[in-house]
C-alpha cells in the first residue's frame, strides 16, 4: 500500500512532502486556469494550508475577515468621531482576539498571583485551548488594513474573496512577513503570467530557505533543545555555546521561513516584503531592529512608536515610548514574562545606547578607535551580537528562573557537561553546522556586497547549475529531516 | 512559457543532472559507506557466523546498548550478540522473526533484555522507532514500518533506498575508518571507558533525563511488540531468558530518588508474561556490581573489564539455571552484597591467597605465572 492518500493530510510546514506536493498542484492549477478564478483558487488553498494544523481556528481567521472587513468599508464611508469609532472596534476586536486565545491565561495567572496577597481568590476557570497558529501574525495583518483606510493611505476593499485572501494567502499566513495592504491587496488584481527567470528566482530563494531551516537550524536545534530542557545540568561552555547556537538557530529557522514563503509568492508572481538583513551584521541595537523581522519592526515603528510621538516628544517621553513599544513587542511573541523580558532587554539596549552615545563617541576618539574604521566596526558589530544573543537566553528559556540560571551561569563552572554525550550532539556535527554556518555567511556577504541577481547571473551556465544541484545534494546529505515545526509558527 | 523558450529544455536537463548526481552519491554511500557503520556491520557478521555454524545459535541475545556491550559471547559458547544500539523490542520482534522463519536458524534460548527502562518511550521516539531502514527494510515490508510509524510511503521508501539522504556526515568514515576489531565475530561491541574517572553524578543524572524525564515508563506499542516477541520464540519452542543487565550504584541512586520504582514495573510486566509463557527464567543482575565503577563504562553501560566478568557469570547462571533445565519460571536476582556475604568472601579469599602463597613458596621454581587477561586499574 503506497498510501497516497497520506499526502493530503497532516500539517503542511514548508518542510513537509506534503506542502510539496501541495504547492506543485496549486502552481499547476494556478497557471492552468484564467486569472478571474485565480483569487479563488488561492483562496480555497490558503484554507485547505490553515486548516491542515486546526481546522476549526478557520472561524477565528474567519470572525477577523469580516469584522475587518465591514470595518474598513465603515470607516471608509464615515468621517470624524465615527470614524475613529469604527476603527476602535475594529482594533479592540482583533486584539479581543489575540487576548482570549493568546493572553487570557497569562493574565489570569497573573491576576491570581496578584491577589493572592489581599486574601482574594480569583477562581477565574483556565482555558484550555491550543493556540491558534499565527495568530499574531494574521492579526497584524488584517490591522494593518483598517489602519491604513483610517489614514487614508489604502482604499476599501469591496472584493469580499479578495480581501479574505489578504489575510490569508497561504505562503505568508503563519509566520509572515506581515504584509501591507498597499504592497499585497493590489497584487491580487493583477495578472502573474509563467515566467521562467521568476520561477527560478523563487525556487532558487526557496531552496536557501530550506538550506538555512534543515541544515543549519534544525542541527544547532538538538543542542540547544538539550541544554535549555535541563540548563542546571550545565555551567559555562555548554551555556555559552546553546545560546549562540539558538541565535544562529532562530535566524536560519525563522529567515529561512521568510526565504521559503517569498520564493512561493515569487513563483506565482506576488512580492513580498524584505524581513531579514543579515541582521547579526548590525553594528548598534536600533540598526539590529532595521535587519531583524524587518515587517515587525516597521509594524510598531508605524502603528505603535509614531502614534506615541515617537522621538519628536521630549527625551525622557521618547526613552518610554521606545521601551514601552519593545516591551510590548515581547508580549507580541508569547504570553510569558521571558518576552517581556526579552522586550525590555531590548528597550534598555536602546535606552541605554541612546543616553551613552555621546560618552562612547568620546570614548572611540580617545583611544583612537574610530580612526580604524574596520576595527571599529568589529568591534561594533560584536558588541552588538553578544547584547542580541544574551537578550535571545530569555526569549528561548522554558521559564524565568530558568533564563536567570542561565543568564548567571555562562561564567562558571566552565566547562561542566562539556561532552557529546551531554550534549545530545557530536562533535562532528557541530563541525557539520559550523561549517554550514560559514558557506551561509559567504553566500550572504557575498549576495549583499555584489546584488543576488547579478551575481548568479553572470556566471556561466555550468557553474550556476553545479551550484544548484551542489547545494541541494547538501541539503539532502545533511538536512534534519524530521519535520520540525518553525519557531515562529507559536506566535 | 513562449517567452522562455527554453525552459522546458533547461528543466528536463536540471533533473536528469540532479538524478544522476543523486544515483552517484547514493552509490558512494551504500557500497563505501554503509558496510562500516556498526549496524550494518553486525548484520554481516550474523551472516557469516551463521554460515559458520551451521545455522545454529545456542544463545541468541537480543536487546539495546546494555546486551551489546554486556554479553561477550568469547565467554558463552555458541553465542551471537544480535543487540544494538537504542533497540527497541519492535526491532527484537522483527530481528527475531528473521532469525526463525526467513534464515531458519536454530536458536537454543533468546536472551531477551529487560531492565527498567526498556519500555520507555525514548527508544520508540522519532528518532529510534523504526530507524536504519536500509538495513530492516531487507526483511521488514514498508507496509509491516508504515503500521508502526505512521509515516509517509514515501519517506520511508527514500529511507529504505536512499540511506544518503540526512546521513552526510556519515561519509567521515571514508576518512577516518573505525575500529572495525572492536566489534566482535560474534556481535559483541567493546566498551573502552572507564565509569569510575568521569563525573558520576552528573551523568548519571544526564543519563536519567534522556531516558525517564518527560517520557512514558511503559510505551504501548513497546510493550506489545515484546508480547509478540515471546510470542514468537513460544511458537517455535524457543526458551525466554529475560535479562536485566548491570547498572552503577550512582545511576540506581538517582532513579530512586526520582520514584523510578522496580518492583511494580516488573510485577506489571511479568503478569502479562505469565499469561503468554509456562516456562521462562529471569536473569536479573541490575545490581550485580556493587560500587565497583571501573567495571562500568558510563553509569548503564559495563566496559569490557565489566562485560568478561558478567559474560562468565551468565553462562555459569544458564548453565545451572538455565532455560532448559527448570520445569517453573525463576527469577534470579543478583542482589547487592550484604555485610555478612563480604565477611565470608573476604574470609574464603584470604583462605585462598594464603593457600597460593603456600603453594608458590613450595613450587615455585617449576611454576610459570600465567598473565591474567583481565587488566584491573
Amino acid at each position: 500500500m503506497v498510501g497516497w492518500e497520506s499526502l493530503f493530510s497532516g500539517y503542511l510546514i514548508f518542510n513537509s512532502i506534503q506542502f510539496v506536493v501541495f504547492f506543485i498542484l496549486v502552481l499547476a492549477l494556478y497557471f492552468s486556469i484564467p486569472h478571474k478564478y485565480r483569487w479563488f483558487l488561492l483562496l480555497i488553498a490558503s484554507a485547505y494550508f490553515y486548516m491542515s494544523f486546526v481546522p476549526i481556528y478557520i472561524l477565528i481567521l474567519g470572525f477577523t475577515i469580516c469584522v475587518d472587513y465591514i470595518a474598513g468599508i465603515l470607516i471608509e464611508k464615515s468621517s470624524g468621531r465615527r470614524r475613529k469609532m469604527f476603527l476602535v472596534a475594529s482594533i479592540l476586536s482583533n486584539v479581543g482576539v489575540l487576548a482570549v486565545f493568546k493572553y487570557y491565561n497569562f493574565l489570569n495567572e497573573n491576576l491570581s498571583f496578584l491577589m493572592q496577597p489581599l486574601g482574594i481568590e480569583t477562581n477565574i476557570p483556565y482555558l484550555s485551548i491550543l493556540l491558534p497558529i499565527g495568530l499574531s501574525f494574521h492579526t497584524f495583518q488584517a490591522m494593518s488594513y483598517t489602519i491604513e483606510v483610517y489614514r487614508k493611505n489604502q482604499a476599501a476593499e469591496r472584493h469580499f474573496g479578495i480581501f479574505s485572501l489578504y489575510v490569508l494567502f497561504f505562503p505568508q499566513l503563519v509566520a509572515g512577513p506581515i504584509e501591507r495592504p498597499q504592497n499585497l491587496l493590489h497584487q491580487f488584481r493583477e495578472k502573474h503570467s509563467f515566467d521562467a527567470e521568476r520561477t527560478w528566482s523563487g525556487l532558487r530563494l526557496m531552496l536557501w530557505g530550506f538550506f538555512k531551516k534543515v541544515v543549519i537550524a534544525d542541527r544547532v536545534a538538538v543542542l540547544v533543545d538539550t541544554v535549555y530542557a535541563s540548563p542546571s545540568a550545565y555551567q559555562g561552555a555548554p551555556l555559552i555555546l546553546a545560546t549562540l547556537f539558538f541565535a544562529v538557530q532562530i535566524y536560519c529557522d525563522f529567515s529561512g521561513y521568510t526565504d521559503i514563503a517569498i520564493g512561493s509568492a515569487r513563483i506565482m508572481g506576488f512580492k513580498l516584503m524584505e524581513n531579514f538583513r543579515r541582521p547579526y551584521y548590525a553594528r548598534s541595537i536600533a540598526e539590529f531592529w532595521k535587519r531583524w523581522h524587518i515587517s515587525l519592526s516597521s509594524w510598531f515603528r508605524d502603528y505603535v512608536y509614531i502614534p506615541l510621538g515617537g522621538n519628536r516628544v521630549a527625551v525622557p517621553r521618547w526613552y518610554l515610548n521606545l521601551f514601552v513599544v519593545f516591551l510590548v513587542s515581547g508580549l507580541w511573541h508569547g504570553a510569558s514574562w521571558t518576552f517581556v523580558i526579552w522586550g525590555g532587554l531590548h528597550g534598555a539596549y536602546l535606552v541605554i545606547g541612546l543616553m551613552t552615545a555621546r560618552f562612547r563617541t568620546t570614548l572611540k576618539e580617545r583611544i583612537g578607535l574610530n580612526r580604524i574604521a574596520w576595527l571599529n566596526a568589529t568591534v561594533q558589530i560584536t558588541i552588538t551580537t553578544v547584547l542580541a544573543s544574551f537578550a535571545w537566553i530569555f526569549f528561548r528559556a522554558a521559564n524565568v528562573s530558568d533564563a536567570f540560571y542561565i543568564a548567571t551561569h555562562l561564567f562558571t563552572g566552565l566547562v561542566r557537561g562539556f561532552s557529546e554525550a551531554n550534549l545530545g550532539i557530536s562533535l562532528r556535527e557541530i563541525v557539520i553546522a559550523m561549517g554550514a554556518i560559514v558557506l551561509m555567511e559567504i553566500v550572504q556577504f557575498v549576495q549583499e556586497r555584489e546584488g543576488k541577481k547579478e551575481f548568479i547571473s553572470r556566471l556561466p551556465r555550468w557553474v550556476r547549475t553545479a551550484l544548484y544541484i551542489g547545494l541541494i545534494l547538501i541539503i539532502l546529505l545533511f538536512g534534519i529531516f524530521e519535520r520540525r515545526q518553525f519557531i515562529y509558527f507559536q506566535f | 512559457m513562449k517567452k522562455n523558450p527554453l525552459a522546458l529544455k533547461d528543466v528536463v536537463a536540471f533533473v536528469a543532472l540532479l538524478l544522476i548526481a543523486v544515483i552517484i552519491v547514493n552509490f558512494v554511500y551504500t557500497t563505501m559507506v554503509l558496510p562500516h557503520k556498526t549496524f550494518y556491520r553486525k548484520e554481516l557478521l550474523y551472516q557469516n557466523y551463521t554460515s559458520l555454524s551451521g545455522g545454529r545459535i545456542e544463545y541468541l541475545v537480543l536487546g539495546d546498548s546494555h546486551a551489546f556491550h554486556a554479553v561477550n559471547p568469547d565467554f558463552i559458547p555458541g553465542t551471537y550478540n544480535y543487540a544494538s544500539g537504542a533497540e527497541n523490542y519492535i526491532k527484537s520482534f522483527y530481528k527475531l522473526r528473521k532469525v526463525l522463519e526467513e534464515d531458519n536458524v536454530s536458536v537454543g534460548a533468546v536472551l531477551l533484555e529487560l531492565d527498567p527502562h526498556t519500555f520507555s518511550t525514548r527508544l520508540t521516539d522519532e528518532a529510534n522507532l523504526f530507524n536504519e531502514l536500509e538495513l530492516y527494510s531487507q526483511f521488514v515490508s514498508l507496509d509491516e514500518v508504515q503500521q508502526v510509524r505512521d509515516d509517509l510511503w514515501i519517506r520511508l521508501w527514500f529511507e529504505a533506498h536512499m540511506p544518503f539522504i540526512g546521513n552526510g556526515k556519515e561519509f567521515g568514515i571514508l576518512i577516518k575508518k573505525p575500529e572495525f576489531n572492536e566489534i566482535s565475530a560474534a556481535g559483541w561491541l567493546k566498551n573502552k571507558e572507564n565509569f569510575s574517572l568521569a563525573e558520576k553524578n552528573a551523568s548519571a543524572l544526564f543519563n536519567y533525563r534522556s531516558l525517564y524525564e518527560n517520557q512514558e515508563r511503559i510505551s504501548n506499542s513497546s510493550f506489545s511488540y515484546f508480547i509478540k516477541t515471546i510470542e514468537l520464540a513460544k511458537k517455535h519452542d524457543v526458551p525466554v531468558v529475560f535479562v536485566s543487565y548491570p547498572h552503577t550504584l550512582e545511576y540506581d541512586q538517582i532513579i530512586t530518588e526520582k520514584n523510578i520504582t522496580k518492583e511494580d514495573y516488573y510485577a506489571r510486566i511479568f503478569t502479562d508474561v505469565n499469561k503468554t509463557l509456562d516456562n521462562y527464567t529471569f536473569l536479573n543482575y541490575y545490581a550485580l556490581f556493587p560500587e565497583k565503577d571501573y567495571l562500568f563504562g558510563d553509569p548503564e553501560h559495563v566496559n569490557y573489564i565489566g562485560s568478561e566478568i558478567f559474560s562468565k557469570q551468565l553462562y555459569s547462571d544458564l548453565q545451572t539455571l538455565g532455560p532448559s533445565s527448570p520445569q517453573e519460571s525463576q527469577i534470579v536476582t543478583a542482589k547487592r552484597n550484604s555485610g555478612s556475604f563480604y565477611a565470608v568472601y573476604i574470609l574464603l579469599m584470604l583462605t585462598v591467597l594464603e593457600l597460593g602463597v603456600l603453594l608458590f613458596l613450595l613450587l615455585r621454581k617449576h611454576v610459570k605465572v600465567a598473565q591474567s587477561g583481565v587488566i584491573l586499574p
